[in-house]
């Protein structure tokens, strides 16, 4: 249970890092 | 010879054998990473090919920087959870001749994130923590790929600038493969060899014991069963007295790690006395090697961005300016630690340098360095990003522990890590511009490129990134009472203790100002979360920068373009750098260091 709560959290840096390449990416339109 | 004359002496030869090698270097990357046929790819060249075949990989396409961006972070949170796996299974694996038990699952997630981030921020002591598999499967691996990813984000952003109406940035694929099999795989084989040539480790052995001729006493800090130090009514850390008269030699692949460890600006010990360690660092011979091995990629890393932007003066500009705020913050750290503790001298102490004592402070410090090549190795490894260390920094003066302090807090830009130190300094270029553009107001450019809403935004975000990391983890540190119990030394340097701890962890530095007991589940994750966010948030912003530079068309250079290639535009980007690191850290510094330095000189009077 312990590795699970590890690793979700390590997928969730991951998963707010991409949202951010996704809005970075709307905030400029570019390419 | 005077102390002070020694230490210039030695600067003076370090930073000139580095600025031999920046130039050759610098032209070997700009060829390896846009792929001008040269020796190295032509050796290379099946080999490459053969991995583009294996991993699926069309090494011709051009990468949008979201696409980049993504392969970045997936290849980097996948390399994570290999490390992870690694330790946590390390039991069960082979090449584990001490049985070390899978580490816990906390400071697995805390070393995964630390090498992965190029941080290499150690929580563990590797020695009594870490089998060969994961040093070298999973550690030594990731020293090599996480210093690929920073030279691939610094190439990415180059071309952003030498690029006009493009869409694309590079391959990551290709810049990470490119930068490890031309450039890093072969400086550590040489520099392996050249390690163990001169006394560094390299076996595979099980651990020896030896008898000691002395039987040794000594005081052992007292621990809770969570790890955290105990501590007596006035918060003063307890201990126990021990004896023995067996030293367990370590032993180990080290030379081999070593090697890439400087290169990468990684810095994660293969023992826990890191590279104070005589099996890591045997000789001032070796340490002058390591040395120069920290420096050598981001020195040469600025000649590669003035010839991929086609103007090399652009890249000497940006050389000098790492230089001189690098400079004086060494010489500063040489002279407070040379001087010595005013309240050890006030008790009669001879702290003056001799043929028999090298004077000063030399506590935490190796006789065989003495104080000119520990503090320059201070300043050395908190200047890049590397974090490996050859003295222990909790012993350095309050101002000399300033020092590493202060050159993290800038940013690792004196002169930074492997491509972060470059990518980190051209962000301060662009807040450069756009101030001197305030002030003359004029629309800013730099490089051809005009700097505009979007950037300054991108550029905000990747300045304030790392601050906001350090500030938040530094004050839940202090807040929370899982925070306070791992420091051993309350007052101002326990708070010292905690500021280097969330700055060496967001700006990806990595060393330790050791006395704060981290190894909890508090600090692996608060730590872990600094780290990963100080590399990964940056970065996007500097891949949103070189996109969107990208796409744009290049401005001809006309009366109003403001030169950057000259000392007024070195004054402004060192001004701009300055400005950021004290106006964000000074109340923090003031709290931490600045108020020890007076206690101290209270007490010696």
């Amino acid at each position: 249970m312990t590795d699970l709560w590890y690793l979700l959290l390590l997928i969730a840096l991951y998963a707010i890092t991409h949202a951010l390449v996704v809005g970075l990416g709307r905030l400029g339109g570019s390419p | 010879m005077s102390p002070t004359l020694l230490f210039v002496l030695l600067l003076l030869v370090f930073l000139a054998l580095l600025l031999l090698a920046t130039r050759p270097l610098g032209n070997y990357i700009a060829q390896v990473m846009e792929g001008r046929p040269n020796f190295a790819l032509k050796l290379g060249g099946p080999l490459e090919a053969a991995l583009y075949r294996l991993c699926g990989v069309d090494s011709r396409r051009d990468m949008p920087w979201r696409e980049y961006a993504i392969a970045l972070l997936a290849f980097n949170v996948l390399g994570a959870l290999i490390v992870y796996a690694l330790q946590r299974l390390q039991a069960y694996l082979p090449l584990n001749p001490q049985h070390f038990a899978g580490v816990s699952p906390d400071s697995s997630f805390n070393t995964a994130v630390s090498f992965v981030t190029n941080t290499n921020w150690q929580g563990y002591a590797g020695e009594s923590t870490m089998g060969y598999l994961v040093q070298m499967a999973g550690l030594a691996v990731q020293n090599f790929l996480s210093a690929a990813t920073g030279i691939a984000v610094a190439i990415a952003l180059v071309r952003g600038f030498a690029r006009h109406n493009a869409s694309g940035i590079g391959n990551f694929w290709v810049d990470v493969t490119r930068s490890t099999l031309y450039l890093l795989l072969p400086l550590a084989v040489v520099l392996a060899l050249a390690l163990a040539g001169a006394g560094v480790i390299q076996n595979l052995d099980g651990y020896r014991d030896a008898t000691t001729l002395e039987k040794l006493t000594y005081q052992n800090p007292r621990t809770d069963a969570a790890g955290n130090p105990l501590k007596d009514a006035q918060g003063n850390a307890l201990t126990e007295t021990a004896t023995t008269q067996t030293q367990t030699l370590p032993m180990g692949p080290v030379a081999s790690q070593e090697a890439i460890k400087e290169l990468g600006t990684n810095g994660g010990g293969f023992f826990n006395a890191n590279s104070a360690h005589p099996f890591e660092n045997p000789t001032p011979l070796t340490n002058g090697l390591e040395l120069l091995a920290m420096f050598l990629i981001s020195f040469a890393l600025t000649y590669t961005f003035g010839k991929l932007v086609g103007d090399v003066r652009q890249g000497w500009v940006v050389l000098a300016s790492m230089i001189i705020l690098f400079v004086p913050l060494a010489l500063l750290g040489f002279e407070i630690e040379q001087h010595g503790n005013p309240a050890i001298t006030a008790q009669g102490v001879d702290a003056a340098p001799s043929a028999l004592q090298a004077g000063g402070n030399m506590e935490g410090k190796e006789t065989r360095f003495g104080i000119a090549a520990s503090t320059l190795w201070t300043a050395v490894c908190t200047g890049t990003s590397t974090g490996a260390v050859n003295s222990a920094h909790d012993s350095l003066m309050p101002l000399g522990g300033f020092v590493p302090l202060f050159l993290m807090q800038l940013g690792e830009v004196a002169p930074g890590g492997v491509g972060t130190g470059l990518y980190s300094i051209l962000m301060f270029a662009i807040l450069g511009v756009f101030i001197a553009g305030l002030m003359i107001g004029r629309t800013p450019e730099y490089l051809g490129k005009k700097i505009e809403s979007l950037e300054m935004k991108l550029a905000s975000i990747f300045i304030l990134t790392t601050p906001f990391a350090v500030l938040i983890g530094t004050a839940l540190g202090v807040v929370t009472a899982a925070g306070r119990a791992g420091i051993a030394n309350p007052g101002p340097h326990g708070f010292s203790e905690i500021l280097y701890a969330f700055t060496t962890a967001a700006n990806n530095n990595g060393s330790a100002f050791a006395g704060l007991s981290a190894n909890t589940p508090f600090y692996n994750v608060a730590t872990g979360i600094a780290m990963y966010v100080g590399r990964f948030w940056p970065i996007v912003a500097a891949l949103a920068i070189a996109g969107s530079l990208a796409a744009k068309k290049r401005v001809p250079v006309t009366e109003g373009t403001m030169p950057t290639h000259g000392p007024l535009f070195i004054a402004l980007l060192i001004g701009s750098i300055l400005l950021i690191g004290v106006l964000t850290y000074v109340p923090a510094l003031a709290l931490g260091p600045v108020v020890e330095h007076f206690m101290l000189g209270g007490a010696a009077h």
